[in-house]
């Protein structure tokens, strides 16, 4: 018997937004802190070479 | 003026908000009392008007004269037109990656108002020229952020495995929307998709885990889960995550496809610019945006003769990359009255949904709505490809078109004669005089020039 015609089409969804909401986040939330720290490094590399060219 | 009675639109009466009718040529959306309470909130919130703006909601205005069902009666809008309806299944890739898109940033835009879509449904969507503009103005709800979205589901079934099953099976096109209106399960997407394509962090999330979650409700062994609560951040970072998944999928290229065709075939320089100067010479300038339809229109050379000349174009093709192709050109270019759209005239969309009337066949929607057909270097294909009478074909066109512009193409060339290389059946019947029989009985001949050097003739005929 096929039961899925019974079911409310949200009530599985509902519980699969909530996990997936949680991943995603953690997702963005990385690739956030990736960006900060990326950030941090090219920021310090130009300061770096403008240094070097107000040296220069 | 006597008006004629409501009549109402099959696809629409499944929501409780309201239904569409027409009456005397024109689009009526009827709010019924259950919908009063969230029209007046989001109307008052100036929501339409700021999409009006976007061009993402067909415009309507209230005519509350106008009553198909007084039992149910809120108010009646009368909508914009649209205008060529096509469905999901007539779309390219592109196209329906588009409408894809577009659903989730209109999803992520109400959000930011205080709204949410409660309905995610490609049938939602139209085309007008190539921008996809949402059709059903009661499809909003005031947003409850503490709640997941409600049409989630129905996005991912209706929109997002659709788009999976493509990028993988190309040749199954959209067809599988035209079986089930309603979508694709997330257990035979699962079966239709390629090892390598479940390897990835989305695929687990949109299409595994739905169908665990599925299979493990369907068994009776969970009851239903008290909802989780949820913030208006955790919508926006499905939806934004959705949105890169979707857009992340790419175009499949088919191997067989006529794209190439002009590229690589027969057709010289000299024969394809004596056609282009007939047809500049044939097609009248419209003044006012009728409908110009292209058959077989490859790569797009001769609908944008159309728009040159004025005419809202239907730009057709059955090779679903051609259309692929044409509506990224058109959509670079900016050319907003052409809509490329799939229709493969041996094998035309029929009607389906409940009682065959939800969602209408291609011919009932091109019924009576063109000015001009161009069908050229078509009716070889049609004879002898699809084993079609000629006289079958021409009342066919009578049926859709005023005029018609159409090339024959006879035995002796070198096109005709490839398709019959490896055929033992003949066809005595297909020849210039009774090519001019067949379509005489329902065209008059308007003008005719062989296309030189080719004996290729070009006719324009004019319905009698």
């Amino acid at each position: 018997m096929n039961y899925l015609l019974y079911i409310d089409p949200g009530s599985g969804s509902l519980l699969i937004q909530a996990i997936i909401a949680a991943i995603v986040g953690a997702l963005f939330y990385f690739k956030n802190a990736w960006f900060y720290v990326k950030n941090f490094f090219v920021k310090l590399f130009k300061k770096s070479t403008s240094n070097q060219q107000s040296e220069l | 003026m006597s008006s004629t009675s409501p009549s109402v639109i099959a696809g629409s009466y499944k929501d409780p908000a309201g239904f569409v009718f027409t009456q005397n040529k024109e689009i009526y959306r009827q709010i019924n009392q259950d919908y009063s309470a969230a029209y007046e909130t989001i109307k008052s919130s100036g929501l339409f008007e700021k999409l009006w703006e976007k061009r993402w909601l067909v415009k309507h205005i209230e005519a509350n004269d106008v009553i198909a069902d007084t039992s149910l009666h809120y108010k009646t809008l009368k909508a914009e037109k649209i205008p060529m309806i096509t469905y999901p299944y007539e779309w390219s890739f592109l196209m329906f990656r588009k409408a894809a898109v577009f659903t989730l940033e209109l999803q992520e835009f109400c959000l930011s108002q205080g709204f949410s879509l409660k309905d995610a449904t490609p049938f939602n969507v139209q085309f007008i020229g190539t921008d996809p503009v949402w059709i059903d103005t009661l499809s909003f709800e005031p947003a409850d952020p503490s709640k997941p979205w409600i049409a989630y589901q129905q996005f991912l079934q209706t929109q997002l495995y659709p788009l999976l099953v493509h990028e993988s099976n190309p040749s199954l096109k959209f067809d599988l929307l035209l079986q089930n209106l309603n979508g694709i399960k997330a257990d035979l997407t699962a079966t239709l998709l390629p090892r390598r394509k479940k390897l990835s962090l989305s695929y687990w999330m949109y299409v595994y885990l739905a169908k665990a979650v599925n299979k493990h409700t369907a068994d009776g062994t969970t009851q239903k889960a008290a909802s989780p609560a949820f913030t208006l951040q955790k919508q926006l970072n499905i939806l934004r995550h959705l949105k890169s998944y979707v857009q992340s999928l790419k175009a499949p290229s088919l191997k067989v496809s006529w794209k190439n065709y002009y590229q690589n075939h027969i057709e010289t320089a000299a024969y394809t610019e004596e056609k282009l100067r007939l047809l500049k010479e044939y097609i009248p300038f419209t003044e006012t945006h009728q409908f110009g339809l292209d058959l077989g229109a490859n790569t797009g050379k001769y609908s944008d003769l159309l728009h040159e000349k004025n005419y809202y174009v239907l730009s057709s093709d059955f090779d679903i990359n051609c259309i692929d192709e044409y509506y990224t050109q058109c959509h670079k270019n900016n050319k907003k009255s052409i809509q490329p759209f799939l229709f493969d005239l041996a094998h035309p969309t029929p009607a389906v949904g409940f009682a065959n009337e939800e969602r209408s066949s291609i011919s009932e929607r091109l019924s009576g709505k063109v000015k001009i057909t161009l069908a050229l270097a078509l009716i070889h294909h049609l004879r002898v490809t699809y084993n079609l009478p000629l006289h079958k074909v021409a009342a066919y066109f009578a049926n859709i078109t005023e005029e018609l512009i159409i090339e024959f193409v006879p035995q002796t060339d070198a096109k005709y004669m490839a398709l019959t290389a490896h055929r033992s059946d003949t066809f005595p019947d297909y020849t210039e005089i009774n090519f001019e029989k067949a379509f005489g009985d329902f065209f008059q001949l308007h003008q005719k020039s062989v296309v030189k050097p080719s004996q290729r003739v070009l006719y324009y005929l004019k319905k009698k």
